[in-house]
């Protein structure tokens, strides 16, 4: 046991001497490289759509396999043990550089060595490799202190800054759980198009109320933020808000409200066309003879300014009651719902938590068998029937009453922004002494010295060099053995 | 149809003088007559202005700063590749350069041309500063940094040219094979020993002939190193700088400074593949040959920076794709 120890400590010894060589850090950046290559190839879990994501898996069974095998991430890249042990040992073999390095640099400024362009140069490679340690420390200080939400408001909603204020929040685990508790009021959207149908601006105008009364207005643009008490509110999406109303058999209105519709799936960006779901679970009604009460669903589209497609009848005269619409400009000059109509049982009762932009269709019915679609304009309703007792029709409605925009905010809170934009001016310095310090002293000792005359401008042996003086052979470096 | 725009003539104008210098350049290298270097060069600074003047008349038609889509960056770091490639030439003399910066300068103008969208509105996202500076210091450090391959690529021959020699020369006469010159060393001197005898046999005349013809051409593989490793020295922090001034940027807009998005990711790799070649400058084992073939993963990495990322995959930079 105790003669083992020596041989033991040894070996670790030599273990430590290898792995903090340049070399090994070399191999750990390769590492770096490669696995976030596939990061940057496959599409990733977190980042992108989850469609597509599927969809790379299913049409590249083979890659999957293999990389299920050799028990690679392919989809969770940046999340991966994998990726955080490289990124790990790269560190720790990072921070054995930094403090070897610093040790030395420490005792040659206070033995007072002569100042060498080459400890200039030093020093700045301390600064840049301590610089990126900075980075980390911040990056984990600023995550984990902080939190960041999303936040829909339609315009003349507010909404307040606390937990349940937001629509998806993520909390760091070193978070306090103080939100500000500020309001923030959207008092209107707009957005502006390009003749191309692209947008050329877009803009929330906000106001922010603390404490009771108004502090700040303000119009917040893709690059322009909000700052108010440490927590920081972007402007990310937007899109078109139609205000829908329902009134059940009984004459009650059992739903109105402004539902958040989205770009259609294959054409993001497009405000042509929005896509959206209305579910009325408290529909108040039970059709007799049923067990239940019934619930009402469907899946709208919307255009703002809607494209008239007339049809023919077979009888060679237009009827209106088969117009199709489709998608015409930006502006919501014509504002036309298409509904599709479903009736039976929302399966909100099976505990688990539902998309609110998704129609489980599995427990319903279509309203109409071959699945025809209603139309109604801006202003305007539609009737349904529902069977009442006795073979009677009920009628229950439901009208588009107002067509308004939502626009999509990113909150975030993170205190180590101002340390990671030190870091980044640390990182620049550092690197920059490193690469030029020795070689802009040096000349200038030559220039001084007048030994050699050299053209300033373009001279081969200016620097960059390991040694100062050309080596013909290539004997061992003596920087070799120092990390990273 | 609309009339093409002046900056678009100035472009092909200048595409134009920049194709006659790449024949002179070619046949510069194929006859060695100092003439045709200066023909090329004459024409490389022909092209030069138009190519300024068409960037400029761009902007203005624009009314921004002309590097908002794929066709104004691909022609913003063409431009910045022929102004290296004319500096090399005019004050370092090096007429040869002249050669690889013209086809990249042609390939990314015909990329740039592939991609051509009339000067136009900026999408919301490019609607700050940022764009000036982030995307300035992206175009001119990937256009920089392609000297650095050139010139590494320009080393192995040349450092493959004095292998080639010495070990032809010490397969005439063997004794010579001791005095150890030059860069390879005697252990990679016995290695290729062998391998240069096996050539005087079959095909070895004309691969010698090419040896003594790179030898010719290309200055030592000491200055090549040298220069690759100046290019890197420029590039590379203005591509720190770069991603630096892009993870600012992504915090002001979207709220994070960094988020894994296809092309952060691919400009993370860049600049990693060349941080690995810092250190394998002073690694033994690694410093020379190694080291010349790094700088071809970090050419192969900025151009699928450039393109894979906005032509492949999707990602929050893809409103650059037009």
């Amino acid at each position: 046991m105790t003669a083992a120890r020596p041989a033991l400590r040894v070996r670790a010894a030599r273990f430590w001497r290898e792995y903090t060589r340049m070399r090994t850090a070399i191999f750990f950046l390769i590492g770096v490289v490669a696995i976030v290559a596939v990061g940057s190839f496959v599409p990733q879990a977190g980042t992108s759509d989850p469609a597509k994501v599927q969809a790379f898996l299913s049409n590249n069974p083979t890659l999957t396999s293999v990389f299920s095998w050799l028990q690679l991430p392919l989809t969770d890249v940046f999340v991966s043990p994998i990726f955080y042990v490289l990124l790990g040992s790269l560190y720790i073999a990072l921070g054995a550089c930094v403090l070897r390095r610093g040790r030395a640099l420490v005792v040659r400024t206070l033995k007072r060595y002569p100042r060498t362009p080459q400890y200039w140069g030093e020093i700045g490679s301390w600064v840049f490799h301590s610089s990126l340690f900075l980075l980390l420390v911040a990056v984990v200080w600023g995550k984990s202190t902080g939190y960041q939400g999303l936040v829909t408001l339609v315009e003349g909603q507010s909404f307040t800054e606390t937990r349940a204020g937001y629509d998806q929040l993520q909390e760091g685990v070193l978070f306090n759980g103080q939100h500000t508790g500020f309001t923030m009021r959207l008092n209107s959207f707009n957005a502006t198009y390009q003749t191309s149908g692209e947008a050329s601006d877009y803009v929330s105008n906000v106001s922010v109320m603390d404490h009771g009364r108004t502090v700040e207005t303000k119009d917040i643009r893709v690059n322009d933020f909000l700052g108010y008490d440490g927590v920081n509110v972007y402007q990310q999406d937007y899109g078109w808000a139609p205000t829908i109303t329902v009134t059940n058999p009984q004459g009650q209105t059992v739903y109105s409200g402004p539902i958040e519709f989205f770009d259609e799936q294959t054409q993001q960006g497009n405000k042509a066309e929005a896509v959206g779901v209305l579910k009325v679970p408290d529909f108040d009604y039970t059709i007799p003879g049923a067990s239940q009460p019934v619930q009402i669903g469907a899946r709208i589209a919307m255009f703002p300014d809607a494209r008239v497609i007339p049809t023919v009848s077979s009888g060679g005269t237009i009827d209106p009651s088969l117009t199709q619409y489709g998608p015409g400009g930006l502006a919501p000059r014509n504002p036309v719902m298409e509904f599709q109509m479903y009736v039976g049982d929302l399966g909100l009762n099976n505990g688990q938590a539902q998309d609110v932009n998704v129609l489980d269709t599995d427990k319903m019915q279509p309203y109409f068998s071959d699945a025809h679609v209603v139309a109604i304009p801006l202003g305007g309703s539609y009737t349904f029937a529902m069977p009442g007792a006795n073979g009677q029709q009920l009628p229950f409605t439901v009208s588009f009453a107002k067509l308004q925009q939502y626009s999509l905010f990113q909150v975030n809170k993170d205190s180590g922004v101002p340390l990671i934009y030190t870091a980044f001016v640390l990182i620049m310095v550092g690197l920059l002494a490193k690469l030029y310090a020795r070689p802009l002293l040096e000349r200038r000792a030559r220039r001084r010295s007048g030994v050699i005359r050299l053209d300033p401008r373009w001279t081969a042996d200016v620097s960059g060099e390991p040694e100062s003086q050309p080596a013909p052979e290539p004997a061992p470096d003596t920087r070799e053995r120092e990390p990273v | 149809m609309a009339s093409t725009p002046l900056s678009l003539v100035l472009f092909g104008v200048a595409v134009g003088a920049y194709c006659a210098a790449l024949v002179a350049f070619v046949l510069f290298l194929a006859l060695r007559k100092k003439v045709l270097g200066d023909i090329g060069l004459a024409a490389v600074l022909l092209g030069w202005p138009v190519q300024a003047a068409s960037i400029f008349r761009r902007a203005l038609e624009a009314g921004h700063w002309p590097l908002g889509n794929m066709y104004e960056y691909s022609t913003g770091i063409s431009f910045v590749v022929v102004t290296t490639a004319v500096i090399l030439m005019v004050r370092a003399r090096m007429r040869l350069i002249g050669l690889p910066a013209m086809i990249l300068a042609i390939a990314l103008l015909g990329v740039a041309y592939m991609l051509y969208v009339p000067p136009g509105e900026l999408v919301p996202a490019l609607h700050s500063y940022w764009l000036t500076i982030h995307v300035t210091a992206m175009a001119t450090s990937s256009a920089i940094l392609s000297f650095s391959f050139f010139f590494g690529m320009a080393y192995l021959a040349r450092r493959w040219a004095d292998q080639r020699m010495l070990a032809t020369a010490a397969a005439r006469e063997p004794a010579i094979a001791t005095v150890g010159s030059g860069g390879g060393g005697v252990a990679t001197m016995t290695l290729t020993g062998g391998g240069g005898s096996a050539g005087t046999g079959l095909g070895g005349a004309p691969l010698n002939q090419l040896a003594s013809g790179v030898r010719k051409v290309l200055p030592s593989s000491r200055s090549l190193d040298l220069w690759s490793y100046r290019f890197v020295m420029i590039g590379f922090p203005i591509w720190t700088f770069g991603v630096i001034c892009g993870a600012i940027w992504g915090e002001h807009a979207w709220g994070r400074y960094w988020g894994w998005d296809p092309k952060e990711t691919f400009a993370f790799i860049t600049w990693v593949i060349f941080a690995i070649y810092l250190h394998a400058r002073v690694t033994y084992g690694w410093r020379e040959k190694r080291a010349a073939v790094i700088t071809a993963f970090g050419f192969a990495a900025i151009l699928f920076t450039l393109y894979a990322v906005n032509l492949w995959i999707a990602g929050l930079h893809s409103y650059a794709r037009a």
